[in-house]
């Protein structure tokens, strides 16, 4: 573009590209031995679990090599549409994690790549890498796609698995980071059409493989999860049946980048499917066909794909059918999910055996053979079938194994430990996600916060030797311009698209005062979106910019990013909230939608005019974490910080460290917890690092991330610690549900925990039949939640007992047996033994005593749908797993929030499960939600990576933008100074003026609501601001709309 | 409440010159949501999907002590029919106890309303968690059935002060 076509109304000086001089070459290095390991780590793969790891060691300092075997990086979650248990849109989510790893200064990424081959040791490994040519030139391709649109080739999309097309050059898709299109040679058909097309000749078809060798600390692999393939069960059709298709295909339907566009149609006849059913563990608890394990997810995302299936086609207009087995739905709120899917989506669940599919030749129809749980056969016509495949390990994982000299579990996934979750049996080699076994989002990125944390503990001595200090370019000087607003209105897959008139919200806020510029998005967060921003903000020279999408609470950061390397000041920006505030609320009204979005976007832009530039200072970070809690998690933790060379506080309320491990005498696993609990402990007090107060409760919390002051009430006193970072690892307890089941009346009936110890002191009784109740005080209207453990502590108990004991009959009442992952192992190891299941109602079976002196139960068995009472010697309890009563209390000092059951609520379910919402605190273990010890030990040690990102740096930004005082317009009249929280305004008496102390002010705002003559002035919650907004906000009151 | 929402409930305040609705007019409500509770709650309740008045506007604030009462004021004339505050719950402000200086200010404000003939229940104060996804559409559902018996602000059509 030549400067007489610029369309800037006033003139500005185009840049002069002077040509770069040329770097001076760096001094050779002497040959200078290296002290210490190396600075620098890789990551093998790039799903969420590598770009989380990744991202915790890069914020820490060090060099992060990511290998990625496909293009592009993003892995399985950027091809979901929503992501369980709360209908997050998967790409909103991941897109900022994208963009993160993208940019990130310490990150370099190899695409399209494999490492070959892995040799030295931990501290001082080297590695291979082969990346495969992609056929264009990575330096001067930029992503703008003319190649694909020219390219006649129709090959199949992997990315939509199998359902879409892609053509022979193309990008993985829109969203991935770097955006640099690829030649697929096996599609290709050399017509060179793309060659002559791309602007930029970055076609090059003789490119040849690039093989670079990398010098790495420590290594992590994330290389994630294969699908079981579909037609691995070919009774149901998948692969001759079009109307049969998987899972992850009909995630592909429902999203708004997928083959339909988001609508749901069935592949035959491209009609909408009236009913449509799910069958479960397909490839999952299937022992004939190699893979006996349970696949963790598939109970859970089966009931989020009915419940968008519903919303995409109308809850009144799609029939939606689950088949199961059992219902895993184990994890943090997913018991209400389902109940919610249940009560109010009207999703309809089964529990069968799937005989078979047909298909109906005339209609395409399919009928599926069952045979219910009473033992009739029926059958049910349905539109379309979806097959919920499980997870198995990635084609390459023997390979990868071979090259990284790893062990495989028999399963073929990374063998770990319970007490060290992320551990290869390589030294310096790490694992996480799915790699280790078949999980969820949230236990993904806990596993690779943990992976990180441990590469960490090798390479800490050496961060900052291999990366270079971040630059941003200076930030210009817009204060003497007009406002020369950008707005980039998002659709959000579908998310805000199918509910508000996206493009004429792009119309009208053309028109606003200020706005140069508008357009609209399909994703405003993903990447090739912020360069987009950038590029307009050189180009018109914008110095605000709105972004109307989703919730500034975690997207803000991001696009604050963005204008920062634009060289603005990161808060010339707003945020509207189109997403959680217009479309996902007002789904019925189209019109009123649009019309409160247009007002949002007016609020926004009007707010951004008067906004000024605002400067944070940083300040010195105390390098010491706060470790609430020690139990097995505290302790690791502390371990976890320790091991970095960062100091911990370790404070535990009893007397000892160890919470309910001591009370755990064995495992389903073979560790024994009790060797493990001394070694842990003995690290602890080995440790230098680590300061241990016993006896010791947090009852006071003063200042902000990098400076806390924590006052611990010890035996000693109250003692105030200075630390920067906290982690809350409170745990939970097992409930004793007395009064129930007749406990606490008969020695007969105990909980998990005391059969347990009573199994471990040899004085349990199985002198007669044993019963094990399952959900006694979990999945009960007063507490909807699953504990979790607690259906795999009963089979663990059960097998202990008929392994001390064979001749005892062992019963096993359960609504839904939740035994998942590994654990459906135990589960049929105990039927092998001859322990028998027996399936109950939700009222569960009643215990009493018959004249005082036999325990008698009685059940409604569903399987034969009879009545049963039997005598029973000895009734063992899975009792409910609770949070401790004062966690409110602790919640309140800490001003984190509880979920409505009282367990700590994280900032975010999916993707920051270890964070809260308030800088610098972190939390782990059961307090979070009930789980098992390896969850709970890599959450804890991921936790540490977490504060690490803030231990290991020397300076941070605190939250919130202090305010200030306004000199001139000033009374020095005290009230700001009377109102402040934090002791932070002080009114100079001689001067009879007011000033902020920016380190103690938290930016709350007080000052500013009850300053008198206007002084006090919080920042982006300016008086001038906030008044236009509720202008704005009723406008059409007086225009009409 | 069936009959309520018609509009034609006689009023107990001077606030009635509102009574007579247009047939189409819905309540407007300006929400001050704290950025820790009551805006994450509002937020939870989008990702649950739960449905309310698109007549609802949210403003985010730091903390409901930071709502000035020139803000509500404003809002009143220029003729929001309600203001929501949204609040932490008390002992639970992320700014230690804005929430209680909240509190005092929209009981002087609703004094003031009570004084210039403005039924006060056009100005509410509501503590939503974090959590609380369900509590805040029920709020704005149950404060718009108010407004819709309260009938517009007077001040919306004449704006007197």
């Amino acid at each position: 573009m030549t400067t007489e076509e610029t369309p800037l109304e006033d003139n500005v000086e185009p840049e002069v590209q002077e040509a770069p001089e040329a770097p001076e070459a760096p001094e050779t290095p002497e040959t200078q031995k290296r002290v210490g390991p190396v600075g620098s780590a890789l990551v093998i793969g790039s799903g969420l679990a590598g770009m989380q790891t990744a991202l915790d060691m890069a914020d820490t300092d060090i060099l992060v090599h990511v290998v990625e075997d496909k293009p592009g990086i993003g892995g399985w979650m950027s091809m979901l549409d929503k992501t369980f248990p709360t209908n997050d849109c998967a790409m909103c989510t991941l897109a900022p994690k994208l963009v993160a790893v993208g940019r990130h200064p310490n990150i370099v990424l190899h695409t399209n790549a494999r490492v070959t081959a892995l040799e030295g040791e931990a501290g001082e490994f080297t590695a291979r890498i082969v990346e495969r040519p992609r056929f264009i030139d990575a330096d001067k391709c930029t992503g703008c796609g003319f190649c694909g649109q020219y390219c006649p080739v129709e090959a199949i999309s992997n990315y939509d698995v199998a359902m879409g097309e892609r053509t022979a050059v193309s990008v993985l898709f829109p969203q991935t980071v770097p955006l640099l299109y690829s030649i697929d040679r096996e599609s290709c058909i050399g017509c060179g059409l793309c060659e002559e097309v791309c602007p930029a000749h970055a076609v090059d078809y003789m490119q040849e493989p690039v093989t670079p060798e990398v010098d790495v600390g420590a290594v992590i692999l994330a290389a994630g999860f294969a699908e079981v393939p579909g037609d691995c069960r070919p009774e149901y059709g998948w692969g001759r049946v079009p109307n049969v298709i998987t899972a992850p295909q009909f995630e592909r339907v429902l999203s708004a980048s997928g083959p339909y566009g988001g609508e749901v149609l069935r592949a035959s006849d491209g009609t909408h499917p009236k009913k449509i059913a799910w069958l479960q563990c397909v490839g999952s608890r299937d022992p004939h066909h190699g893979r006996p394990y349970c696949s963790s997810v598939c109970c859970t995302y089966a009931t989020k794909e009915a419940i968008i299936a519903k919303e995409h086609l109308g809850r009144e207009d799609v029939d939606c059918h689950i088949f199961f087995m059992d219902m895993r739905t184990y994890g943090k709120a997913f018991e209400e999910y389902y109940n919610r899917a249940k009560d109010e989506y009207k999703v309809k669940y089964t529990r069968c055996r799937i005989g078979e599919v047909r298909e109906d030749p005339a209609t395409r129809d399919l009928i599926i053979l069952y045979e219910d749980e009473a033992g009739n056969t029926r059958t049910e016509t349905f539109d379309m079938v979806v097959l919920s495949t499980g997870l198995e390990p990635p084609e390459n994982s023997t390979e990868l194994a071979e090259t990284f000299g790893i062990e495989l579990d028999e399963m073929g996934y990374a063998k770990t430990g319970v007490f060290s979750p992320v551990d290869t049996t390589r030294k310096g080699v790490y694992v996480c996600g799915a790699l280790e076994g078949p999980k969820d989002i949230p236990d993904t990125v806990a596993q690779a916060s943990a992976a990180a944390a441990r590469a960490e503990a090798i390479i800490a001595p050496s961060r900052g030797t291999e990366t270079t200090p971040i630059e941003l370019p200076e930030e210009r000087d817009v204060t003497v311009e007009e406002p020369k607003i950008g707005v980039f209105v998002c659709h959000c897959g579908i998310n805000i698209g199918s509910v508000v008139d996206v493009p004429d919200v792009v119309e009208y806020a053309k028109n606003l005062p200020n706005v140069v510029y508008a357009e609209h998005n399909l994703y405003t967060c993903s990447q090739d979106t912020q360069d987009k921003i950038k590029e307009k903000v050189a180009e018109l020279g914008l110095n605000r910019v709105v972004v109307a999408s989703c919730t500034p609470r975690t997207h803000e950061p991001l696009f604050q990013d963005t204008i920062s390397e634009a060289a603005l000041n990161p808060h010339l920006f707003d945020l509207a909230s189109l997403r959680e505030h217009v479309s996902w609320v007002h789904q019925g009204d189209h019109a009123a939608a649009t019309r409160k979005a247009k007002r949002l976007v007016a609020m926004s832009v009007d707010k951004v005019r008067h906004s000024i530039p605002v400067h944070k200072e940083p300040s010195a970070v105390e390098p010491t974490g706060l470790v609430l809690g020690g139990g097995p998690a505290g302790i690791a933790a502390a371990l976890g910080l320790a091991e970095q060379g960062l100091r911990a506080y370790l404070v535990e309320r009893q007397d000892k460290l160890g919470g309910n491990l001591h009370r755990l005498p064995h495992l389903m696993e073979d560790e024994d917890p009790k060797e493990a609990l001394e070694q842990m402990v003995s690290r602890v007090e080995a440790s230098e690092n680590i300061e241990v107060l016993l006896s010791s409760e947090l009852v006071e919390l003063g200042g902000v991330i990098g400076n806390f002051d924590a006052t611990i009430r010890t035996p000693q006193g109250d003692q105030t610690f200075h630390v920067g970072a906290i982690i809350v690892a409170t745990g939970a307890f097992e409930l004793e549900p007395k009064g129930e089941y007749m406990f606490g009346e008969d020695d007969r009936v105990m909980t998990a925990i005391q059969a347990g110890e009573a199994l471990d002191r040899g004085d349990f009784p199985m002198d007669g039949p044993v019963a094990f109740v399952h959900c006694v005080g979990s999945r009960i209207p007063e507490r909807e939640y699953c504990s979790r453990v607690s259906c795999s502590t009963a089979v663990k108990n059960a097998i202990h007992t008929k392994e001390r004991s064979p001749e005892t009959d062992v019963i096993m009442s359960h609504r839904d047996l939740r035994t998942y992952g590994y654990r459906e192992l135990a589960d049929r190891r105990a039927r092998e033994r001859g322990i028998q299941f027996v399936r109950v109602d939700n009222e569960g079976p009643a215990v009493r005593t018959k004249d005082g002196k036999d325990l008698m139960m009685e059940w409604v068995d569903m399987i034969g749908q009879k009545r049963v009472r039997r005598k029973i010697a000895t009734v063992v309890l899975a009792a409910a797993t609770l949070p401790y009563g004062d966690s409110p209390d602790l919640g309140s000092i800490l001003k984190v929030p509880l979920t409505e059951h009282g367990f700590f609520l994280e900032a975010h379910m999916k993707i920051r499960p270890l964070d809260f919402a308030t800088d610098g605190v972190f939390l782990a273990g059961s307090c979070h939600s009930p789980k098992f010890l390896n969850e709970a030990i890599a959450q804890a040690i991921g936790a540490a990576s977490r504060a690490a990102t803030i231990l290991s740096n020397p300076t941070v930004v605190p939250e919130g933008l202090p305010s200030y005082v306004d000199s001139a317009r000033c009374t020095g009249c005290g009230t700001c100074e009377e109102n402040c929280a934090y002791a932070a305004i002080t009114v100079d008496e001689e001067k009879g003026v007011a000033s902020v102390n920016t380190v103690l002010c938290k930016g709350c705002g007080t000052c500013a609501a009850v300053c008198p003559s206007g002084a006090a002035v919080s920042p982006k919650f300016e008086k001038d601001q906030i008044i236009n907004m509720i202008e704005d906000a009723l406008l059409p009151a007086r225009g009409g709309t | 409440m069936a009959d309520s929402s018609k509009g034609k409930k006689k009023k107990t305040t001077d606030d009635a010159t509102g009574g007579d609705a247009p047939k189409d007019w819905n309540p407007r409500i300006v929400g001050f949501l704290c950025n820790w509770c009551s805006y994450t709650g509002a937020d939870l309740a989008g990702v649950s999907r739960l449905q309310y008045t698109p007549e609802f506007i949210p403003i985010r604030v730091m903390c409901s002590g930071s709502v000035d009462v020139a803000y509500i004021l404003k809002a009143l004339l220029e003729g929001a029919d309600g203001v929501l505050i949204g609040g932490c719950h008390l002992g639970d402000c992320h700014y230690l106890n804005g929430n209680y200086k909240a509190r005092r200010r929209v009981a002087v404000v609703k004094e003031v309303m009570e004084g210039v003939g403005l039924d006060p229940r056009r100005l509410h104060l509501e503590w939503i968690s974090a959590s609380e996804s369900g509590k805040f559409a029920k709020t704005v559902s149950t404060f718009d059935e108010t407004l819709r018996q309260l009938g517009p602000n007077p001040l919306a059509k004449e704006r007197l002060l």
